[in-house]
Order: C-alpha cells, then sequence, then structure tokens
C-alpha cells in the first residue's frame, strides 16, 4: 500500500517535470531559433505573414552578405573586441591587487570600502556616464577607442573587485601567513602562492568583464558616436530607422551574440559555479 | 602593503570621483554644449515636483520593479525547483538556463519586437488563426499592454539567472533531512513549506535585491522595442534621465534624476533586508 502510494506520487511527479521541462525549453529556445530563422530570409519574407512553416520562403545569405560587407558592423565588431578585450585585461590586473588587499590584510577603512564597493554596484551606470561624458570632453577622449576602454573599465570596476575579493576569500589566509613566515615577500606570495590558487576564478572574471563590454549600449552609445560605433549600437541603428530592418537586424543579432554564446556555453560549468559563488556573498 | 597601496588608492578613486562629481552636478546647471556649471543649489530636485513626466517615469519605475520581483522571484523559484528534479535532458536545460544571461539585450530588444510585433509577428498570428483574437494584440503599441510585455522581457533573462542562483542553495539543503521527512510521509507541499522554504529565504533577499537593482536600470530593451512609446507610457524614470541628459544636453537634472533611480534600488534593498529580519 505504502508502496503504491509513493510511486503514484512519483509518478505525478515526474510527468509534472516533464511539462514543465518542456514548456521552460521552449520558452528559453524559441526566441533564439525564431530570429536565426528570420536571419536567412529574404528581408520581405521575415515581415510577411503567414510565418516560414505556414508558408514558403526564400532562403538567403542576403542579411548576412549585407551585415558583413556593406554596414559598419565590421568595424564595430572589430572595435567591441578590441575594447572588451582591453577593458576586461585592465580591469581584472588592476582590480585584482586591490581585491587581494581587501581579502588578505585587515586596514583601517576597510569595511567602508568594501561597502562603498557594494553601494556602486547598486548605483546605476547614469551617474558615472554623466561626469565621465563632461571628463572625457575635456581630455579629448569622446569618440575614441581609449576613451571608450576607459569607460567600460569604469563600469566594470566595482562588480569585477567585488567578485576578486569573493575569488581570493577562497585561498585560506594560513597560506599566505605561512609563505610571510618563510621570508617571502608579500609580491611574491601574490605570485607564486595565490596565483597559482585562483587562475581559474581570474579566467572567469575576465570573461564575465569580456561579455559585460561586448553587451553594454548605453555608455557605448554615449562616447563612441561619430568615429567609433559600436557593435550594439550598431544593431540599435536596424531598429531606430525610419523603416525597421528586422531581418539584417536579426543577422547582426545573431553575429553578435555567436562569440558570447560560444563561450558561455564552453565555461558554462566555470560560469555557473562563478554566478553561484558571487551570488552568494 | 605598501606595494599594493597605489592600486588601492587608483581603484578607489576610479570609483568613488565620478560619484562624487556628480553629486556635485545635481545641484548645478550644466549644459553639455558650454560645459560650465552654475552652482544652482536644490534647485534641481526642487524642480523634480513640479515635472509631469518625472512623475509618470518615477511610477512607472516603482511599477516595473514590483511586477519585476513579483514575476521573477517566482518564476527563478519554479525553475530552480525544476532544474533540480533528476530527469533526462536536465544537463541540456541548464546549460540552455546561461542563453538569456549571455545575449545582449539589444539581440533581445530584435527578437521580442519581431515575435510579439502587431505586424508580422508569429505570437499575433498564432493569437488570431487559433480564434484567441480577431485583431491583432498591440503588444508593445499600445499603453495598457507594453510596460507589462517589457516587465516580461526583463523577466526572460532574469528567470534563468535567479534558477542558478536557487538551484546552489537548493543543493545545499540537507539530504538526510528530506529522507527523513519521507520517512515520515510528509507530503511534497509540507516538505517544501517546512524545509525548502526556510533554506530558501536569504537567497529570496538577495535575488530580491538583484532583480530590484536589475530593473530600474533596464535600458535597451526599452530603447530597442517601444522608445519609451506610445506616448510616455514606457518612460521609465533611467530611460528618462538619460534622454534629459545626452540628447537634451541637461547633464545636471539628468543626473538628479539618476540618483533618484539610486536611491530607489537602495530603500528597496534595505526594505527587503528589514523584512528578512524581521521575520
Amino acid at each position: 500500500m505504502v508502496k503504491r502510494n509513493l510511486t503514484r506520487e512519483e509518478a505525478i511527479r515526474k510527468i509534472i517535470t516533464y511539462v514543465f521541462a518542456v514548456i521552460a525549453a521552449t520558452l528559453i529556445i524559441f526566441p533564439y531559433a525564431w530570429i536565426v530563422l528570420a536571419s536567412f530570409q529574404n528581408w520581405i519574407d521575415a515581415v510577411t505573414l503567414p510565418p516560414f512553416p505556414v508558408r514558403m520562403v526564400r532562403w538567403t545569405l542576403d542579411n548576412y552578405i549585407y551585415n558583413l560587407s556593406f554596414s559598419t558592423l565590421p568595424k564595430a565588431i572589430a572595435d567591441s573586441a578590441i575594447v572588451a578585450i582591453f577593458s576586461a585585461i585592465i580591469v581584472v590586473t588592476m582590480c585584482a591587487w586591490a581585491a587581494y588587499a581587501m581579502s588578505k590584510i585587515r586596514f583601517k577603512g576597510r569595511d567602508l570600502l568594501y561597502n562603498l564597493i557594494i553601494i556602486l554596484y547598486m548605483i546605476p551606470g547614469l551617474p558615472m556616464l554623466i561626469p565621465i561624458v563632461v571628463l572625457f570632453k575635456q581630455f579629448g577622449l569622446l569618440d575614441t577607442l581609449l576613451g571608450l576602454i576607459f569607460a567600460h573599465g569604469i563600469i566594470l570596476i566595482p562588480l569585477m573587485t567585488w567578485f576578486l575579493v569573493g575569488v581570493f576569500d577562497s585561498v585560506p589566509k594560513d597560506l599566505d601567513e605561512a609563505a610571510q613566515i618563510d621570508g617571502l615577500s608579500r609580491f611574491f606570495t601574490i605570485i607564486r602562492v595565490n596565483m597559482p590558487l585562483v587562475k581559474a576564478g581570474l579566467a572567469l572574471i575576465l570573461v564575465f568583464s569580456f561579455t559585460i563590454s561586448w553587451n553594454e549600449l548605453m555608455f557605448s552609445n554615449t562616447i563612441g558616436i561619430v568615429n567609433t560605433p559600436m557593435l550594439q549600437p550598431v544593431i540599435l541603428d536596424y531598429l531606430l530607422g525610419t523603416r525597421v530592418q528586422f531581418a539584417q537586424a536579426a543577422a547582426g543579432g545573431v553575429i553578435s551574440s555567436l562569440p558570447i554564446v560560444v563561450l558561455a556555453y564552453l565555461l558554462q560549468r566555470y560560469i555557473i559555479s562563478g554566478i553561484m559563488k558571487g551570488a552568494i556573498k | 602593503m605598501l606595494l599594493l597601496l597605489p592600486f588601492f588608492v587608483f581603484v578607489t578613486v576610479l570609483m568613488a570621483y565620478p560619484l562624487a562629481y556628480s553629486a556635485w552636478l545635481t545641484l548645478n546647471d550644466i549644459e553639455l554644449t558650454d560645459l560650465k556649471p552654475t552652482f544652482v543649489g536644490p534647485d534641481n530636485w526642487l524642480r523634480l515636483g513640479s515635472d509631469p513626466v518625472f512623475i509618470t517615469s518615477a511610477t512607472n519605475t516603482v511599477i516595473f520593479l514590483l511586477l519585476e520581483v513579483a514575476i521573477s522571484i517566482p518564476g527563478g523559484l519554479a525553475l530552480g525547483l525544476l532544474v533540480n528534479e533528476n530527469f533526462r535532458g536536465r544537463s541540456i536545460i541548464r546549460g540552455s538556463l546561461l542563453l538569456p544571461w549571455a545575449t545582449p539585450p539589444i539581440v533581445m530588444a530584435v527578437m521580442f519586437g519581431f515575435i510579439f510585433s502587431d505586424q508580422f509577428g508569429v505570437v499575433n498570428y498564432m493569437l488570431q488563426s487559433l480564434g484567441i483574437a480577431s485583431r491583432p494584440v498591440m503588444f508593445f503599441a499600445s499603453p495598457q499592454f507594453a510596460l507589462i510585455m517589457l516587465v516580461l522581457v526583463a523577466s526572460w533573462k532574469n528567470i534563468p539567472l535567479f534558477a542558478f542562483i536557487f538551484l546552489s542553495a537548493l543543493q545545499n539543503i540537507p539530504t538526510e533531512l528530506m529522507e527523513s521527512a519521507k520517512v515520515y510521509k510528509a507530503g511534497a507541499f509540507n516538505r517544501f513549506r517546512h524545509i525548502t522554504f526556510p533554506y530558501l529565504k536569504p537567497t529570496m533577499a538577495s535575488n530580491s535585491i538583484l532583480a530590484a537593482i536589475l530593473s530600474v536600470q533596464v535600458f535597451d530593451v526599452i530603447v530597442g522595442i517601444t522608445n519609451g512609446g506610445p506616448g510616455r507610457s514606457t518612460y521609465t524614470l533611467y530611460f528618462y534621465a538619460y534622454l534629459t541628459s545626452f540628447p537634451f544636453l541637461h547633464l545636471g537634472y539628468g543626473a538628479t534624476m539618476a540618483y533618484i533611480v539610486g536611491i530607489i534600488a537602495v530603500i528597496f534593498a534595505f526594505g527587503v533586508l528589514r523584512m528578512y529580519k524581521v521575520d
């Protein structure tokens, strides 16, 4: 009797699980599948009803060809990649030292600084963007790649320092103390003892930083205007014109999310544990 | 320690200086064209009360925040519980949960603007061919639906993220507790209420705060899909503050509103922490 009840509960549970799993998978994957399909359709077919499975459409690579040879997208991809790579590397190499100090050394004002980082993380980007634009205008950094690298660096600092403190917290403090007793200087303690242990964490934070910079719109759109249009603003332009170019936007969107999605897929295990570590803190 | 000092000062200055500078700008009248700040005292702050667009935008922001929390926290919890179950294909779903997180928000705007379009959207096509709607539903083109649709778009990105975070909390629940509850024949609902739920409370608080932070600064999908319209029905404070600062070049007033966005998020965060402590 008991056994039969249990199997019944488990059976119901199993059915509910599968139903919801199918719904969840559909909701997540359908929007993607749909723009991938749209990106291969003739632009007029993409905006004509009934849609594809009901009505046959002309398949074409035109949208990709348009994006890669007749628009500013290729330059925007190169520029965005440069900005994302450099801002990620600069932020991680700079913040790592500060994060190490916050994690391992008790000093005056440490808690204050830690709270400042968390408050800065809560405060959205715009109050940072306004003074950045004012300063950049004075120093001639507006509309330059250097300015964009700098601006993305500033957005990334609070969040990444916060993550990095968590990364260094995972290295036991005893190791540092042992190294110091053995006469290793602070610099070599960091390089020889800590770095090998936090390599994976640092790599993950590089990927996070790259993703945030690559996907960023507001700062990119405001700072890189004429000479350095960035990737996301170029796609936004397809949507804001007098005639919305959905098929071209779809192809541009597929191109722009491809590197991030591939990166996320390859590193999913590490990203998952990284998000969790960051979120639990 | 001396070695670390320069990095330290540099990082702190890079973070704190822009913020302090824009706090100063809220007390000034400054235009992007000439960049000469004129001190006006609290004028920018006082002006807010008589600006009808500010009132609309602030209301929309609060509605957005509350709806987003109300949708994405239960949604994330449900999805987290789902991927905590054992079933075939679980790893595929766990892997695909990362897709929305990695998707550039502008690409989300392309996807959802396209799928829910009132002229050529597949959702409207299905609703009409199934006879549910007699004419196209103006998902993004009517004041009644546009804001809630944007909340749903934001949830598409947030729910899987929160599901991950809930999942990690769920995996920390000791299995012996569940097993012994099963031995004593506690039903699924009671097991959830008395074991799972209490364990998840801190995660719920942190996820709610994260949801608030993310939803007050939604920008990309608004610009990409509705651009504030129809009328001003999808103006949020963040969006209005951006418009004031950049196309219209009133940096002082824009900075003031941008600060209020931050204040709303911080108030909500403290409210959540308080609720969580009182319980």
